[in-house]
């Protein structure tokens, strides 16, 4: 099966710091007037005889046709070859493909990583994610000047003006509050 | 590598230790590899792969409604080509296959069409000119390309030669058949051309050659005298952190206004504020791809009542 050889290997590191990062990105904005699920097809490879491949048979004779039935948008193969180990392919329509051996895997465990794997957006995972949130746009609110969000009854104003010139106090001094007290205390 | 390769395959054959011929064989079978290249074939060639269900499901997953010649649509004039040349050579007659090559040129016009009529739908206020060069730009090549990519074209495309890589010409041509062959074009269009505009400033694509003109010609269909640059402010004049405040008046009513280090320069971004305004195309007013998306679900929640 040479064709599943990707051609960025050298990229699959276990090391995270030489992982190449990347930003989140969805295609044709996503979700904005219409979702599209992101898998493609979903290939069930197994044997039809060995003991590595009994959960996933299984699988397929109890929980296939759900499988079928909850996403109508995958087209689903089974694979069946003799004496290799069970494996789940998933290809997503941003072109990714996302392979798993199920070997170990019971049949409750195999339908949770199929459940991920139908569920994901098919993210490349030998990419770090940089971020949980991204922008496209360079900025939202525009190149700041200092006339930005200055009150416009300060174009009236006439200079030199006392109310201006005034030192802003942001919280009452301590004056204000012992006066404050005195008014709000009930008389003996 | 090689000498791993050696005793995975001494463990599998299940000896202690390794053959020393194993290695130099090892070698040589990887030069003569490197030589001929690795043979990656086609993703529609390989056993696990079913056309018609795939065009089924492709069909459902992008809610289109598929018309007669859906099939055609992926079929690329190369590959026809390429078929029938191979026939000839072997002495058969050339097959009569429909490919994709015309329905993509009336899907190009029908694309065209469509994207005018929606375009100026959203953008109500839009000169004919800026409605023309953002259509060219969804229209572009490299615009369709993209979306085609990201709808995952490449493995449906029917084409000659070898490896999983598609030429974006092909696939684009694809898109462009699909997009002539289905019957529901003006959601689909909406739902994966158009989309492209969201975000995006229409100034950024939309480069006015002279603004100044462009907003007095304006003024002058709307009887209003030309515009006037007034300075309402600056700070640092004559250092390098200057700033010049700029707005535009047209018969003492205000139209837009900018900042920017010289007054040339800020009576330029001040005009390009106004003609914001003016087209309707400013961020303060909401987008009108929020406002479909509101709509989309308010349709949808139709029939819930909120307690």
């Amino acid at each position: 099966m040479l064709w599943i050889i990707s051609e960025n290997r050298a990229e699959c590191s276990t090391m995270n710091h030489y992982k190449p990062g990347f930003f989140l990105k969805e295609g044709f904005n996503n979700g904005m007037l219409q979702h599209v699920p992101s898998l493609a097809r979903l290939t069930f490879k197994f044997c039809k005889s060995h003991g590595s491949s009994r959960f996933m048979r299984e699988y397929i004779e109890s929980e296939i046709m759900d499988l079928a039935r909850q996403c109508p948008t995958a087209v689903i193969y089974l694979k069946p070859r003799r004496h290799r180990d069970p494996v789940v392919v998933a290809e997503y329509i941003n072109g990714h493909k996302e392979e798993l051996r199920c070997n170990p895997f019971s049949k409750q465990e195999l339908i949770r990583w199929i459940n991920l794997m139908t569920t994901t957006s098919g993210r490349p995972s030998n990419q770090k994610l940089l971020k949980y949130s991204a922008t496209s746009s360079i900025s939202i609110q525009g190149p700041w000047n200092p006339w930005v969000y200055k009150p416009t009854e300060e174009n009236l104003e006439e200079l030199p003006s006392e109310r201006l010139s005034a030192a802003k106090a942001t919280y009452p001094t301590a004056t204000e509050r012992v006066l404050d007290m005195v008014k709000t205390s009930q008389p003996r | 590598m090689l000498t791993r390769k050696c005793l995975e395959a001494s463990l599998a054959l299940g000896v202690r230790g390794y053959k020393r011929s194993l290695f130099p064989t090892l070698t040589v079978l990887k030069k003569r590899q490197d030589k001929v290249g690795v043979h990656i074939p086609q993703r529609s060639a390989v056993v696990e792969w079913d056309f018609d269900r795939e065009v089924n499901i492709f069909c459902k997953r992008f809610s289109v409604q598929p018309g007669p010649s859906i099939r055609d649509a992926f079929r690329s004039q190369a590959f026809v080509e390429n078929e029938n040349e191979q026939r000839v050579k072997i002495g058969l007659e050339p097959l009569a296959l429909s490919s994709n090559k015309q329905l993509a040129e009336s899907g190009l016009e029908r694309l065209r069409e469509v994207l005018t009529t929606q375009i100026s739908e959203i953008y109500p206020k839009l000169p004919q000119q800026g409605v023309e060069a953002v259509r060219n730009f969804l229209c572009s090549p490299e615009s369709l390309t993209d979306v085609a990519s990201q709808m995952g074209f490449a493995p449906l495309v029917i084409r000659p030669g070898d490896g999983e890589a598609v030429e974006p010409e092909l696939m684009r041509e694809a898109f462009l058949a699909v997009f002539g062959s289905i019957e529901n074009q003006g959601d689909f269009c909406r739902r994966y051309v158009l989309i492209q505009l969201a975000g995006k400033d229409i100034m950024d694509i939309w480069h006015p050659i002279d603004v100044s003109q462009l907003l007095n010609s304006i003024l002058k269909k709307r009887n209003q005298p030309p515009y006037e640059p007034r300075l309402i402010g600056d700070a640092g004049r004559n250092t390098l952190e200057s700033v010049f405040y700029v707005a535009i008046y047209s018969d003492r009513k205000f139209l837009g206004k900018g900042a920017h280090e010289t007054q040339a320069a800020a009576v330029d971004v001040a005009v390009r504020d106004a003609l914001k305004r003016v087209f309707g195309i400013t961020r303060a007013e909401r987008s009108p791809f929020e406002i479909m998306a509101l709509k989309s679900i308010y349709e949808r929640n139709a029939g819930l009542t909120t307690s």
